[in-house]
Order: structure tokens, then sequence, then C-alpha cells
């Protein structure tokens, strides 16, 4: 069964890139471009892995960690934090992600933290 | 007065214990009425016993008469009866007849006559024989004894009778004899017997007790003494007899009509051996007595007079000896006054000092006048100075006898005077140095005096001046401030001050003027060129505050001690309160309750140290309430030896900039954002392509994919670089603290870059197994950056060395290449921002000059050091310290804030 990874990100290029890097790797995909009412979709999908942009227009990446991590459906879902800001990972851990990818990456990198993260999920 | 005089000495020298004697000088005076005449002829005249003597043949013709003449009447009576014949009648009468008038012998006589004859006559011729009975023989014998008795009784009556008539007579004997002498002297002579009963008075008594001499006779002298000298006077009559001589005595006897009357007796008897007569002679002393009495009151008196003053008081004799002196005298030679008494000023001072004594006294007795002069006397080294007077001392006939001198010492009153003088001579010379001009004027307004000053000032001479009315000297003033409050000054008796232009002379004067009741004293300055600067000063101070008042920033002053003394007008425009309210530390209130204890602490270190004070903080705007953003600042103003002596602050209003800052955070935000967006795409479109084209073995593609990708990298450093540059230039750049492993660090960034480079080996030497507290991130960074570098300038070299250290205190890298190198002149400014250097022979390498900015930026935030060693054409060392930092509190508490900060900066963006 493939894993299915949520990419949250109001960049269309940034979430279609991704999109295609990981289809290419044999993961599912779910894209949108904001963080209004993510947990519905999160608990209607049910994603293996979230990757979230710490700065969207609308509700920032961390209100949306904070969401997720409240709700006991949600909670236990790794979310990968990405940012075009440098130097962020610390801060981006402190809200309570997974993981954290800044922006630009390589495809490389990309990988390997989903992959990480896919996989340290139990069930 | 004589007698007094010759006392005085000795009353002085025994010092009143027994003033003095009336007794013993009376003594000397008084002469005994009997030791003038000649007792021995007294002797002669009386005879010891009381009864003439009568010779043997006067007594038996007495008893013969008497015997004879009884028996004649016998005869004659024989014819009457016999009554008168018995033997008795003739034998009794004779033998009385005689014993009264001839005394016991002749009544002896007559008894025996009488017996013979009565026996012949009436016996015998009765019994008519011779023969001698018996009988007859015993009334013989009877008749006898009868005769004697008689004799005897009739002898002593007579005596008894008749002795007081033989005082009288020897009295009256000797008064016949001087009866002249008598009558006429002063003194009364007093005659008594035994037991004091008086014999004979001289007329002299009236005068002197009141009674009349006759009124005195027989009248006992005892009772006209008073009695306790009375009984004194006895006892010395009882020792006189025994010793049989005379003695003075002094008494009171009573005066017929009044009181007491004072006597100065000499007492003595008339027969030396066989006293039985008192001779007194009597003088009345009572005014004499008196008269000493009043002498002694003034001696008293005078004694009291110099002994009270403190002035030498002291009667030379013509000789020069000392005959009166006080105590002070005394205290003043220090000798006791007996010491003194008797000797002269020989025996005390030094000869010129006696010369100048002599001289002094000699002038006085020759002139016979009161000389007064001002001495100086040395004695014993002591000094002193006296206001001597000295009198002539004269006797009743007005002769000079002596010398009175009186010593008045003047040594302090003449120091006092010395001093008085100095000071006076020291107040004139201050008056002349003082800077200040002095006038003195008496209550006419004449010039008492003027210094130098003064005519310095007021353009005159003191010696033209002086006793001149100023109103004359300087007739401009009149009706002028001056004199108006000149008058007002000495109507008031009040001190004035008053900084007046006097145009006469176009000067500013700052006058003092105290009035007293001599006059008036003004002190006065010349301060046109004070009140020239003074105007320069309001000028400039307006200047001030004009220019503090048209700017558009807030301006305060303060004091040293920070207390804030001036505000300008924006301030209360702007925060609405008053300058009460403000002063001091009232300004706090318009301050945000957040920044005060930055402002405080920077504000009490800038007192300290002298720095700029530089605060960031909001203030309240009285209007709104809304607080707005300002740059406090104050600059320290020093005067001439840089000493602080005030603070010049200002507060801009950089809420506007503050806002701006804030846009430029949020603009740097999105842009590292916006530009990042797409890099990220294309980076990873390019990654995707040469996936595609790497399995498709198109190996031109791919060369080119990568040089694509290398450019991408570039551009994402850059936009990294230019992000951290504009954030440092505000402030921006966020730290994060940790601790974390240094060795881990270099070993993980040194790999990352040796895989971007195939011309250099990177060696490592040395380890650092230390803990590091500090911003993992921007440590790796700043590798990066001189790394990178290193390997960049060095683009023939091959290898890159770095050396890690790490001792207890600090860590120390060292970054080593073998490149260009960089000239001294440049080593400093490569750390500037966006400098970049080219080699030597003008090659260019890439860059923006960035990175050694941001890398100097990161290790001074570390609290580091960096530098740099390098020999042009042979390569250049980078050295970094950074001091080992432990997890302060500090540290935490800035951790903590930055946090905050990101968080803000984050919910803002």
């Amino acid at each position: 069964m493939k894993k299915h990874i949520l990419i949250v990100d109001d960049d269309f290029g940034i979430s279609e890139v991704i999109k295609i890097i990981l289809r290419d790797s044999g993961y599912e995909t779910t894209t949108i471009n904001n963080g209004f009412n993510i947990e519905k979709i999160v608990m209607k999908i049910k994603p293996d892995l979230i990757l979230l942009d710490i700065w969207m227009s609308g509700v920032d990446g961390r209100e949306v960690v904070k969401i997720l991590r409240k709700n006991k459906r949600t909670s236990k879902i790794p979310i990968v934090l990405i940012s075009a800001l440098s130097n962020t990972e610390q801060m981006a851990m402190d809200t309570g992600a997974d993981g954290f990818l800044p922006k630009p990456f390589d495809i490389t990198d990309l990988l390997s933290i989903v992959k990480t993260h896919v996989n340290s999920v139990i069930g | 007065m004589q007698n007094l005089i010759r006392q005085i000495p000795f009353f002085f020298t025994e010092k009143i214990v027994e003033p003095f004697s009336l007794d013993k000088g009376n003594e000397l005076n008084k002469r005994n009425f009997f030791e003038q005449i000649d007792i021995k002829s007294t002797h002669t005249l009386f005879p010891e016993y009381l009864r003439h003597p009568n010779s043997v043949f006067i007594d038996l013709s007495v008893a013969f008469l008497a015997v004879s003449l009884i028996l004649l009447i016998d005869f004659q009576l024989q014819r009457f009866p016999s009554l008168f014949l018995v033997p008795y009648f003739l034998g009794i009468f004779p033998v009385i007849f005689s014993s009264w008038y001839g005394g016991l012998r002749a009544g002896i006589f007559a008894t025996l006559l009488s017996v013979a004859a009565t026996t012949y006559f009436f016996i015998l011729t009765s019994q008519a024989s011779l023969i001698v009975s018996a009988t007859q023989i015993a009334t013989a014998a009877i008749l006898i004894l009868e005769g004697l008795i008689t004799s005897f009784l009739i002898d002593n009556l007579h005596i008894w009778l008749h002795k007081t008539d033989n005082y009288a007579r020897q009295v009256s004997e000797i008064i016949n004899k001087y009866k002249r002498v008598l009558e006429r002297i002063n003194d009364i002579l007093l005659i008594t017997d035994i037991e004091g009963n008086v014999l004979y008075a001289t007329p002299s008594i009236e005068k002197n007790l009141g009674y009349k001499p006759k009124e005195t006779i027989g009248q006992n002298l005892y009772s006209l003494i008073k009695f306790n000298d009375a009984k004194y006077f006895q006892s010395e009559v009882v020792k006189a007899i025994d010793k049989k001589n005379s003695f003075s005595s002094i008494f009171f006897m009573k005066h017929k009509n009044r009181g007491w009357v004072a006597i100065d007796a000499s007492t003595s008897f008339l027969n030396g051996d066989n006293p039985n007569l008192l001779v007194i002679t009597a003088r009345n002393i009572t005014e004499e007595k008196a008269a000493d009495d009043k002498a002694k009151e003034h001696l008293n008196l005078l004694h009291t007079v110099i002994e009270s003053t403190s002035d030498v008081v002291s009667v030379k004799n013509l000789q020069g000896k000392y005959i009166l002196i006080n105590s002070a005298v005394a205290k003043d030679i220090g000798k006791r006054p007996t010491e003194i008494i008797g000797k002269d000023d020989s025996s005390f001072y030094p000869s010129e000092i006696v010369k100048q004594f002599q001289k002094s006294e000699e002038k006085v007795i020759h002139s016979g006048s009161t000389i007064t002069s001002e001495e100086r006397i040395t004695n014993n080294g002591k000094g002193k100075i006296c206001i001597s007077t000295r009198s002539p001392f004269r006797d009743k006939q007005n002769n000079i006898i002596g010398v009175v001198a009186i010593c008045h010492n003047i040594t302090e009153w003449k120091q006092n005077e010395e001093k008085l003088e100095e000071l006076n001579k020291r107040i004139t010379n201050i008056l002349e140095s003082i800077t200040d001009a002095f006038f003195a004027l008496d209550n006419d307004g004449r010039f008492v005096y003027l210094n130098k000053q003064a005519e310095r000032l007021l353009e005159v001479a003191g010696q033209k001046v002086i006793g001149k009315s100023v109103w004359d000297e300087f007739p401009e003033i009149i009706d002028s401030e001056f004199y108006k409050k000149y008058f007002r000054a000495i109507a008031t008796q009040k001190p004035i001050t008053f900084e007046k232009f006097y145009s006469p002379l176009k000067k500013y004067f700052d006058v003092h003027a105290y009035p007293s009741s001599e006059g008036l004293s003004v002190y006065f300055n010349d301060i046109t060129k004070r009140k020239e600067t003074e105007d320069v000063l309001r000028i400039n101070e307006e200047r001030f505050r004009l220019l503090a008042e048209s700017v558009p920033q807030i301006i305060w002053t303060a004091e040293i001690d920070g207390y804030r003394d001036y505000h300008n007008q924006r301030w209360y425009e702007y925060t609405g309160l008053s300058y009460e309210q403000t002063c001091q530390w009232g300004w706090k209130k318009s301050v945000h309750q957040e920044d005060m204890a930055e402002i405080e602490s920077e504000w009490q270190r800038s007192l300290k140290t002298g720095k700029v004070y530089e605060v960031e903080c909001r203030i309240k705007k009285g209007k709104d309430k809304q607080f707005r953003w300002y740059l406090v600042r104050a600059l320290p103003i020093k005067n001439k030896e840089k000493r602080i002596i005030k603070w010049f602050g200002t507060c801009t209003d950089i809420d506007e900039q503050k806002k701006l800052d804030k846009r430029k955070d949020e603009f740097i935000s999105t842009a590292s954002h916006e530009l990042k967006t797409p890099l990220t795409t294309i980076k990873a479109f390019t990654q995707i392509l040469h996936k595609i084209f790497e399995e498709n073995k198109n190996s031109n593609a791919n060369a080119y994919l990568y040089k694509m990708e290398y450019q991408v990298n570039r551009l994402k450093n850059l936009i990294n670089d230019l992000m951290d540059v504009s954030k440092m230039q505000t402030g921006k750049l966020e730290y994060f603290d940790k601790e974390f492993e240094v060795d881990e660090l270099i070993k993980e960034t040194i790999e990352d870059i040796q895989t971007t480079t195939t011309t250099h080996k990177i060696i490592v030497e040395g380890n650092a197994k230390c803990e590091f507290f500090g911003d993992r991130y921007r440590i790796g960074q700043v590798l990066n950056n001189i790394v990178g570098n290193a390997i960049k300038y060095s683009p023939n070299a091959d290898k890159i060395k770095v050396k890690v250290n790490c001792d207890k205190k600090n860590l120390k890298i060292s970054i080593q290449d073998f490149g260009v190198g960089i000239s001294t002149a440049e080593t400093n400014k490569i750390f500037g921002k966006f400098y970049r250097i080219n080699g030597s022979n003008g090659e260019k390498f890439e860059g923006m000059g960035l990175g050694l900015h941001i890398s100097s930026q990161i290790i001074k935030r570390h609290k580091g050091k960096i530098s740099v060693e390098s020999k042009e054409g042979k390569g250049s060392e980078f050295s970094i310290t950074i001091p080992l930092q432990k997890k302060l509190l500090k540290v935490k508490n800035l951790l903590k804030r930055h946090s905050n900060n990101y968080e803000k900066t984050y919910l803002n963006s």
C-alpha cells in the first residue's frame, strides 16, 4: 500500500515539484494550499506524513501543528516543517513538529526526511 | 595725727591684728603729776605717823599742867561738900586731858602725877601717918591702872577722831604748796585714802566730770568708776600696794550729767613705804579716744581703699624707705610686707630701676606737686608698663616727709592699645588690598577714608576728597538712585546692596553699603565687564533656549547627580506634565513601565562613567495616552578641567523609524521567502531533470544541470548573506544559543565543504573536545565562510590547514591558506561590509564581500576575537578565539528574550 503524504504549501510551484518528486518515488500525495480546515482534511484522508510550510498566507504553519497535535486522532501523524527562512530548525522543532527541511532543498534531502518519518509510524 | 602716722607702718605690717594701742602711745606722753613734783620732799613733810611726835618735856608739861589744874580746882572746891573730894576726880580728868592732847605718854605721866598727888593730899592726910597701909597701896595701884587704861583709850580715841583731819592736813599742806599749779592743770588730780575716799579733787574735775570739787570730797572713787573698770582698778591698787609702785590705767568715769568719760589715770602712793594715800592724776581722753576711733576708722577706710585696688600703693619716707605699702606692692615685689617695710628699692629692684624711681621721687619732693608719668619697669625678667602718680606726703606742718606713689599697671591696656593699633593698621591694609573699592562717609556725607581701588574707580585722588562732602565731589549723584539708596540705608540703619549704572563714569557698580551710627561704609566693585559678560551669557542662554524651544526634539538638561533641571516646551506639550511634575525624577511617570529598568541602569552607568547615554524607550503622549518610541540620548558637558558639569539630553521621536524597521523586517522576511520559494522550485526541478538525464545517460545535459545547480546554490547563499547583513544592521539577527560539541560541528562542516572542492584538501589539526555554548548554526557559518574564502583565494594551492584547540577558557580555531594573501594595509578593512580584495596580479574573486563581515559580527556576538596574519603571495591565517561561555542565567534570559522576540517577529509576519 502506498504511503499517503499530505503537502500543505501556499506556493503552487513548491507543492507541485514536491508532488512530482514524491509520486516518482512511489508515494501517494494530496496537496492543499492553505491551513484552513486542516483538521477535517487530515481526518478524512489520514495521511502518513504531513509536509507543512511554515509561512503561509492565512493560517501559520505552527498554528497548524498545534491544532493537529491537540486532536487525538491527528496527533500521531508525523509532521515535517518546510521553511524558506534560514536557521529556523530550532524554532520549528519547538512547535512540536517531527522534522524540518529548509528551502531550497535537495531532492535527496526531501526523500530521506520523508522516508525517515513515514517509516517511523507504526501501524 | 603724728602718732597715728607713726603707727601706720606698724599697722600695716601687723595686718590689723592689733590695730594700735592708745595706752602704749599715751604712756609715753603721760606725765605723772607727782613725778614732776619732788615726791621725796613730801616724805619729809608727811611723817609716817600721823600725830606729830611730842617731846617728853612737852608730854610731862601737859601732864603736870593737867594735874596742877585739877588740884587747884580741887582746893577751890573743898569749901563745898566733899562731893568732889574723891581721888577719882583728881585722877581721871588730868589723864583724859593729857592723853587727849599729849598722847599716851602724856597720859601716863598724868596718871603717875595724879596718883602721887591723890595719895599725898587725900589718902595720906586722912590717915595722918606716913605709914602706908596695904589698902592705900592697892588704891594707888588701881588708880594707876585706871589712869593707864584711860590714857590709852583717850589717846586712841584722839587718834581715831583726828585721823582724817591729819590726812586733810597733809593734803592741804601739799595743796597749799602747789595750789597755783593744781588749780590750773587741765588734768584731774585726786587724792584719796586707801579705801578710795576722795580727800581732794582739783577744780578741773568740774570741767571734765561735771562735779564740783567739794561734791566729790568724801565720795568714794570706786562709785564714780564704771563697775568693771572699778573692779580692775581696785585689783591694780592692791597689786601696786604690794609692789609699792605706781601704775597707769584707763577707765570710764561717770560724768555728773552725761554718760561716761574716758579717763587715762596714773596712780601712785603718797607715801611709798606705808601707802595710805593715793594720788591719781586723770586725764579726760574721751575726745582723744573719739579722735583715735575716727582715725582708726579712717585708717580702716584707707586700708580698705588701698587694699581694694590692684594698683600698687606705697609710701616712702624721705630716705626712700617704705613706711606703708599695700599688699599689691608685696605681690609685685614678691616678698612679705614685713620684709619690705623699712627697706628701700635697692633691695628689690635693679639699679637702673631704682635710679628711675629716685629721679621721679626727687622731682616730687623738689616740686612739692603730684607728678604722673608712664613708667616701664622691668624686674625679674618681667616687664610692665605703669601709670605712676607720685605725690608729696606732708605732715601737719605741711612739711614733706615722704612720697606717696600709686602705680597703675597698664601693661595689658597698653598691649591692647598696641593690638588695636595693629588691628587698625591691618584693617587699613586689608581695605587697601581688597579688590573691592571702599570708602567711608561720616554722617554729614564727608569722606573719612577711601582706598586705592575706590580712588581708581571713582577717578579721584584720596587726599583731595577726604574731609569733603560726597555731594560736593560728586554732584551728579544727588537725586540719583545711589543718593536715594544711601539715604535709605542711613535712615533705616540697614545694609543695602544694589547694582547700578553710574552714568557720569560710565561704569556699572555693585554696591554694598553698611550704615552705622558713625556714618556709612560703602564697598563697591566695577562690574561693567561682568555685566557685559552676563549680557553675553544671557544672550547665549537665550539662544540656547530659543534653539531648544524651536527644535522639534525634546531637549532636557540634568545635573551631574542625574536630576533633570530643564525640559523644553516640547516635553511639556507632549507629555502634558507641568514643570513641577517633571523635574528631578518626575519625568519617569511618562515612560513605559517595561523600559524603566533599562533606562535606570543605563542612566546610572552613564552618570558613573561619563559615557554617552542612549536608550530607546516608549514615552506616553499626554493627549491620547499612547506610547511612542523615542531615542533618548544624553551627552555630558564638561568644563575646562574635563569635569562633567551637566548633561545635555535629547528625546528623538523614532516611532516612525521603529515602524519602518518593523516593516523592513517584514520586508526582509518576505523577500527571503519570496526569493527562496521560486529558487526552491527551480532547484527541485533542476534535480528532477538531472535525474532524468542521468537515467537517459545524457552527459552533456547533466553537466549543464550541475552548473545550473551550482548557480542556484550561489544565489541561495547570496540571498542568505544579504538577509543576514540587513538583519545585523538593524540588530535583528537572531541567535539561538545552546550547548554543542565543537568537534562534531567542525567535522560536519569540513566534510560538507570538502564535498564542494576537488582541488583542495582540508587538513584538520588538533581537536576541540569541549562543550561550547552558542549558536551552532552561526559558528558553522563562520567556519564555512572562512574555509570557503581560503579555498577561493588560494586557487593555486592544494591544501587548507584548520587548527583546532580548546582549553579551559577559550576555543581557538585557525584557518591557514597558502594563497594570494592580504596586504597589511588591507588587513583591517577586510572585516568591513562589502569589502573585497583582488589578487596581487589583478585577478578578481567572486562574492559580495559579506562573508568576513558576517563572520566577524558573529564572533563579536560570542564575545570572541577574529584576526588575520597575512603575507601577500604567501597566504593568510585567520585566528578565532571565543571564550567558553557557561550557561549563565544572563544567557538564559537572553535566550528567552530572543525566543520571545522571535515569536513576535513571526507572529507579526
